[in-house]
């Protein structure tokens, strides 16, 4: 008999150790990413393999999770650069101005707001522009079992 | 230690591009790579991270050949079983030959690996290698995917970047960006990409250009050599022209504008040399491309700012393969002036045309910040 339930909950595992091994790749902590897949990451899809068949988790769908939870892990990382040092420079100023330019500040970017610039801008915040674009896109979702 | 499955190159593997599945240290030697991924042909330049080195400067044919079954040993130089690029082309009779991508998205996903292993082989086989590459603009997500699912266990990290950006970036002039009579092209600026299986067109403002800044037209170099082709077919049946020769009667022929006859060209027929007056021909196909190309140029100009506009008419900007199409410049520099812009200077990139978006690939890999480069699961 097939537990849906349980199904899920081995495939939500996975996905969340993925999501771990893809953060710590984006924290340049890849020895360790390579320990968590290797102690933990191949013995939960062998164990879903074993109870499910290998045709219940192809390749196919390991490849999808595994681009679905590296883009989240991207994205959190584009995102967090963006608004690490807004938040660092809103902490340094007093409380009663930290309230009046939440209110007044724009929560776009400036690297993504579309007027042109005088000064030559570099190429890492361009890329910083497009990194941003990208994680606005709706995500691509894996596909889950039926 | 992997959990995906990379899909195993075949077994036909040449000797020089086989086990390319990297293992990740992080003791190797860092190389930043600029890859234009072109339909008919890819530009690769590469150098060491750290420093101002470009160690690796290559234009290869984007083709994998498959040597067929039953070449006699040494006819292959190294009884290779598959060959790249220009070899391929040159072996053409003793190969299958595999074009890996088609209006510049991969079309064959395991000619692809090997050609993609090939360039690694060009750059640096051991080495931690993070590569820029330029798409076409507004790639589909699917197409990224089949691009990072290609270079899985080849290359080490990825950035996937817009050609038509990319060409602006290779086009700056960084030497000059602090002369006061110097205009950067990334700060404004019309980009018009034309390679061989997709014209991009580009707004480039001072920020990185959105998805309504970019169009991406199908139709490029290999179209209008696909209407020359059914053109010659028609009005010469049974001639027996290759799609290649085609090609190199258009590249040395093309031009739009008002029909030039007689434009008579040498073709061998049969082993017999004709001459065709291909005039008419020609003109048709490449003035296509203009029809094609001219409203998407006229709404992204719409696009632009009332004070931004007149500098950027200005500065439209022709690259690629297509810029070598005699009159191009000033038939769409003519159209918009019919069309009552405001002095619109319509120009080509040059002689590098072949080189600005892997440069700008190249820059863009030398800029990048740790965080922003993609890793690649092997």
């Amino acid at each position: 008999m097939s537990d849906p339930a349980g199904t899920d909950e081995a495939l939500r595992e996975i996905s969340r150790t993925m999501r771990q091994i893809c953060l710590l790749h984006e924290m340049g902590r890849n020895d360790e990413a390579a320990q968590r897949e290797f102690v933990a990451l191949d013995p939960l899809i062998q164990t879903f393999r074993n109870l499910h068949g290998a045709d219940a988790l192809p390749d196919g769908q390991i490849r999808s999770l595994w681009a679905f939870e590296r883009e989240r892990a991207e994205n959190s990382a584009a995102l967090s650069e963006l608004l690490v040092p807004l938040l660092l420079e809103q902490l340094r100023r007093p409380l009663d101005s930290l309230q009046s330019s939440l209110v007044h500040s724009p929560i776009i970017p400036a690297s993504i707001v579309h007027r042109p610039t005088a000064a030559s801008p570099e190429i890492a915040d361009l890329l910083d522009g497009m990194l941003a674009q990208e994680s606005d896109r709706p995500a691509r979702r894996p596909h889950r079992p039926t | 230690m992997t959990t995906i499955t990379a899909e195993k190159p075949p077994v036909t593997t040449a000797p020089q591009a086989a086990s390319q599945t990297v293992p990740r240290r992080v003791d190797r030697k860092i190389i930043l790579a600029g890859l234009d991924l072109g339909t008919n042909k890819s530009c690769i330049l590469a150098g060491p991270a750290g420093t101002n080195e470009l160690a690796i400067s290559k234009i290869v044919p984007t083709v994998v050949g498959y040597v067929k079954e039953g070449i006699v040993d040494g006819i292959i130089a190294g009884n290779a079983t598959i060959l790249y690029g220009e070899d391929a082309l040159r072996n053409f009779l003793h190969v299958n030959l595999v074009a890996p991508l088609q209006n510049g998205v991969i079309v064959h996903p395991e000619a692809a690996r090997d050609f993609l292993r090939h360039i690694r082989t060009l750059v640096d086989p051991g080495a931690d290698l993070r590569v820029a590459i330029g798409v076409p603009a507004n790639t589909e997500d699917a197409d990224r995917e089949s691009i990072r699912g290609c270079v899985s266990g080849i290359f080490d990290r990825l950035l996937l970047i817009p050609e038509p950006f990319l060409a602006a970036l290779g086009y700056r002039d960084d030497s000059r960006l602090n002369q006061p009579n110097y205009v950067d092209p990334v700060t404004n600026s019309l980009f018009i990409d034309i390679g061989g299986g997709t014209s991009d067109l580009c707004l480039i403002q001072g920020y990185f250009p959105s998805r309504d800044d970019q169009v991406c037209i199908s139709f490029a170099g290999d179209a209008i050599d696909g209407l020359i082709h059914e053109d010659l077919n028609r009005g010469y049946p049974g001639n027996g022209l290759s799609r290649q020769s085609v090609r190199e009667i258009k590249e040395a022929h093309s031009y739009v504008g008002a029909v030039r006859k007689p434009l008579d060209v040498k073709v061998i027929i049969g082993g017999k040399p004709r001459m065709l007056e291909l005039g008419e021909v020609i003109g048709r196909a490449c003035n296509t491309l203009i029809d094609r190309i001219y409203p998407a140029l006229t709404a992204l100009i719409v696009r632009a700012s009332s004070d931004s506009v007149v500098q950027l008419l200005q500065n439209i900007i022709i690259t690629g393969g297509g810029s070598q199409i005699r009159g191009i410049d000033t038939v769409l520099q003519k159209k918009l002036e019919e069309d009552g812009y405001e002095s619109p200077k319509v120009r080509l990139a040059g002689q590098d045309y072949k080189r600005y978006v892997a440069l700008g690939a190249f820059k863009a890999a030398r800029a990048a910040r740790e965080n922003q480069w993609q890793h690649v699961l092997d």
